[in-house]
């Protein structure tokens, strides 16, 4: 027999009472585990040595969109150091139902800014620009229809009407994308901007973004503010921002999702707190002849103080892990479903996060009764039943 | 002659209740040679229990002196005194006062996870200390599954496991029948025989009395004293 054991038996002495409370831990684990996860997706910058990307936008509206001359007025302003334009598509597959993040793009200007984020080789580049009616396809995307390279497949716009009154964009499967650290949820496709611009029988010329990388990251606000300052008096304002406070904006229109997310984890947590710290006080109070036992026998007050504690925390990793598991794996199946334009590829932060969090609950929770049991009197202790 | 295993010197416990001080005892003085079988009777709130728990250090005296084998215990910390006890101090009560959730054997191991024992040593020594109190076959039970008297059995078990030099015993036959109780009164007298255990024993039954080698009679602070027949 171990210590260890000892607080597991300690732990689970009355299984109903650990059971509730290790359910209500893993309900407070499991929406920390989704929305912190959330939160902190819409958080992350870019990684492995690669520059944050900018946005400029329609002024309005994300859904807005600005005219195509803008691109090249941005690719001429000082310190812009590559950039491509993208416009949404609005795409399926077949029916509205198989809803597809589609984009169109300028694979010649796309390309070099994002080669690592995709793993574009050499040959697939040159495919793709081959081919007009090309585009580029996620994994995950081209194993949920079956696609394969080469295959030639209906996309289908909920925008765009084409000149011969169809909605339909045959296209042809250039390259599919594998996984990479930088995008982990290969679930778009990005089509030719001329193929869609020549074709559409509205908004020619008209693009939802350009997206450039500067010559350093500290020109960012400056040439962000340039280009807005030079739009300032056209009929189409813009505004210029970085991807990640883009992204966070796009989640915004929920509402102040940080703000939601953190009320929504405190309260849970705030609440499983008092309910395991009364607990677990009271369950102490149940052992106060049987602690006063193990002082007689030799156990020290920081020993018994020591032990409590491990037992609150074993009690919240129990419920905490699966909690914690199951959070996460809700938010990388929402992920990858492709409802929300999140990377997700440092889950591990989360979950360390929520361990320390199991630890910090243990510790909250089980100080009082822990303190109570170190400080009990052992005459008064084994005198009372 | 023989240097006491423990020795009280003017020892006085007082408690302080509301605004009155009561006095449990005062300049009480007692030695108990190593290997002496004490039996503490007296009438109820004459100081038994408070005597054995200050022999045993879970309680502290208001005054005075009380060695162990020669050294002061009164002034250990509280620390210390946990040290102490779990080395030289073997306690048995009234109630077995056993883990209700631990069985037999894991009841009887607690206290060697005070030691640096490796678990085939402590196991070596819970199924010796189960082998001496006769229950080597119950030792996969729970304390819910036996009886009072093998509860008691488990609880001297857990109590000589590590081997101590001193057994103190608050009523250990009190919750017991008459037959229960000699078999475990037969054991003290074994334990003290044949391992040379120093054994103090409250009881209010002049039955179990008969089983030490003498008796102290506690009544208004002082001791009289009887030896019994060998």
């Amino acid at each position: 027999m171990s210590e260890l054991y000892l607080i597991y038996k300690n732990l689970f002495r009355k299984k109903l009472r650990a059971f509730l409370l290790s359910l209500a831990i893993f309900v407070a684990f499991l929406i920390f585990g989704a929305l912190v996860g959330v939160n902190h997706a819409l958080d992350l910058k870019p990684r492995d040595g690669e520059q944050e990307r900018m946005v400029t936008l329609n002024k309005v509206n994300f859904t807005q969109f600005i005219p195509y001359s803008y691109y090249n007025r941005i690719r001429g302003v000082e310190g812009v150091e590559k950039a491509f334009h993208q416009t949404w598509f609005g795409a399926f597959f077949r029916e509205p139902k198989n809803f597809i993040v589609g984009f169109a793009v300028n694979p010649e200007e796309f390309i070099p800014l994002s080669r690592t984020r995709y793993g574009i080789s050499d040959e697939q580049a040159k495919a793709w620009l081959a081919d007009r009616t090309g585009m580029l396809v996620g994994r995950n995307l081209a194993d949920k229809f079956g696609w394969k390279v080469g295959d030639v497949v209906p996309i289908s716009s909920n925008i765009y009407t084409r000149t011969d009154g169809t909605r339909v964009w045959p296209m042809k499967v250039a390259l599919i994308a594998e996984p990479t650290a930088a995008v982990p949820n290969t679930n778009a496709l990005f089509m030719n901007y001329e193929y869609l611009n020549e074709s559409r029988s509205s908004l020619k010329d008209q693009i939802s973004q350009v997206i450039f990388v500067t010559k350093s990251p500290e020109m960012d606000d400056v040439v962000a503010k340039k280009i807005d300052e030079g739009f300032a008096n056209s009929s189409v304002q813009t505004r210029t921002t970085t991807s990640t406070a883009f992204t966070k904006s796009f989640v915004a229109q929920l509402g102040n999702v940080t703000l939601i997310i953190t009320a929504v984890v405190g309260a849970a947590f705030v609440s499983i707190l008092l309910v395991i710290g009364n607990t677990m006080i009271m369950a102490i109070r149940e052992r106060t002849r049987e602690i006063a036992v193990m002082k007689t026998i030799g156990f020290s007050a920081a020993r018994i103080f020591r032990m409590i504690i491990l037992e609150t925390v074993m009690l919240s990793f129990v419920g905490g892990i699966l909690g914690l598991a199951l959070g996460m794996y809700v938010l990388v199946y929402v992920s990858r479903l492709g409802a929300i334009p999140l990377p997700l590829d440092e889950a591990w932060i989360v979950a360390l996060q929520g361990l320390g969090l199991m630890v910090v609950l243990g510790l909250v929770t089980g100080f009082i009764p822990a303190y109570s049991a170190m400080r009990l009197n052992i005459v008064t202790g084994l005198g009372r039943d | 002659m023989t240097e006491p295993l423990i020795r009280l010197r003017d020892v006085s416990k007082r408690f302080v209740k509301g605004k009155e001080t009561i006095t449990i005892f005062e300049h009480l003085n007692l030695e108990i040679p190593p290997g002496d079988f004490v039996a503490i009777m007296g009438p109820s709130g004459s100081g038994k229990t408070t005597l054995l728990n200050l022999i045993g250090g879970i309680d502290r005296a208001t005054s005075g002196e009380i060695t162990f084998d020669g050294n002061r215990v009164d002034q250990l910390s509280e620390g210390q005194l946990a040290n102490w006890r779990s080395t030289n101090v073997g306690f048995i009560f009234q109630f077995y006062n056993l883990m209700p959730m631990l069985n037999a054997a894991k009841n009887v191991e607690l206290p060697l996870l005070l030691t640096n024992l490796g678990a085939a040593e402590r196991k070596r020594r819970v199924e010796t200390a189960l082998s001496v109190v006769q229950l080597p076959d119950r030792a996969r039970h729970s304390p819910s599954e036996l009886s009072g008297g093998q509860q008691q059995r488990v609880a001297i078990a857990r109590a000589i496991v590590s081997d101590p030099l001193m057994l103190l015993c608050d009523e250990p036959t009190g919750d017991l029948d008459r037959n229960t109780a000699d078999e475990i009164l037969s054991m003290f007298q074994l334990l003290n025989r044949e391992l040379e255990k120093t054994i103090v024993m409250v009881t209010h039954d002049p039955e179990a009395a008969k089983y030490a080698k003498r008796t102290l009679h506690l009544d208004k602070g002082h001791f009289t004293e009887k030896v019994m027949a060998a």
